[in-house]
């Protein structure tokens, strides 16, 4: 179980929610169905867009290498440390 | 998990990754144990580090695959001296054979060509921040013709996102979306999308 809980989006501002909605539709589902990852960071809507600014230049931009091995990489890592999610 | 499934892999797939993921943290665990100066590309320099001496001679045991380590140092990561990981294990000859056996069996291509496994293994040795392997494996990729400093970089990159994601996930103490996955669940559409 979540140590926090996870804000429920009529809690947000109107511009924090546009951030949310920005990343559900780059993700292809809403605002409430985003994955626990994304929910768990929304308390904060600057960070989910940081975190998701980042993570498309760090990992989903296809660059050099294939997404099969970024993806594998991502499973690796997170073996590595221990991390079931 | 979901997305390596849906990108091809099956069990068998993941099951190799997380073979990477436990090899290279072992030897991790061995090289930074041992406090062994990275020597891959070029020796140390400086004052010495190490717990046991690497200059020893080796047991007539060890011969043989010091010999094989000797040529696939100089073939894969284009060096003449035998890496400090191996001569260190050299001193216990099956403890040596059955480390390298695993490393070559772990490192060499299967669902995932070997490029994307030496990929993988950098990204792990760069999270367990290793600077033995983390060097070492460098260069195997870039003798390899699979790394340049453009994709060392995107993988530095890569790793630092999962590094900041498993902490979240850590963190928040969030539970894992899926349990038991097969690949029997994800279609052939699916997998080709």
């Amino acid at each position: 179980m979540p140590t926090l809980r996870f804000v429920r989006p009529e809690e947000l501002s109107d511009a924090d929610r546009a951030i949310l909605e920005r990343l559900a539709k780059r993700r292809g589902t809403t605002v409430e169905d985003l994955s626990d990852i994304w929910k768990a960071q929304a308390h904060w809507p600057a960070l989910v867009e940081a975190n998701l600014d980042e993570s498309v230049q760090a990992f989903m931009q296809i660059a050099r290498l294939p997404m099969l091995t970024k993806q594998a990489m991502h499973v690796a890592v997170s073996m590595s440390n221990a991390c079931d999610f | 998990m979901v997305a390596v499934l849906r990108l091809g892999l099956d069990e068998r797939g993941i099951t190799e990754i997380m073979a990477i993921a436990e090899h290279i943290v072992s030897v991790i665990a061995a090289a930074e144990g041992l406090r062994l100066r990275p020597d891959v590309p070029a020796p140390p320099t400086g004052p010495a580090t190490e717990l046991v001496g690497l200059g020893r001679e080796a047991p007539d045991g060890a011969r043989s695959t010091l010999g094989e380590i000797a040529r696939a140092a100089k073939d894969t990561l284009g060096i003449d001296h035998l890496p400090a990981f191996w001569s260190a294990l050299a001193q216990r000859p099956r403890l040596l054979d059955t480390v390298w056996a695993k490393h070559r069996l772990v490192l060499g291509a299967g669902q995932l060509d070997a490029h994307a496994k030496l990929a993988v293994a950098l990204s792990v040795a760069m999270n367990k921040r290793s600077p033995y392997w983390t060097s070492y494996l460098a260069q195997q990729g870039r003798c390899a013709g699979a790394f340049d400093d453009d994709v060392i970089l995107e993988i530095a990159g890569a790793t630092l996102h999962y590094a900041a994601f498993n902490t979240i996930s850590h963190g928040m103490m969030l539970d894992a979306p899926q349990r038991d996955l097969a690949a029997a669940d994800f279609d052939r559409k699916d997998r080709t999308e």
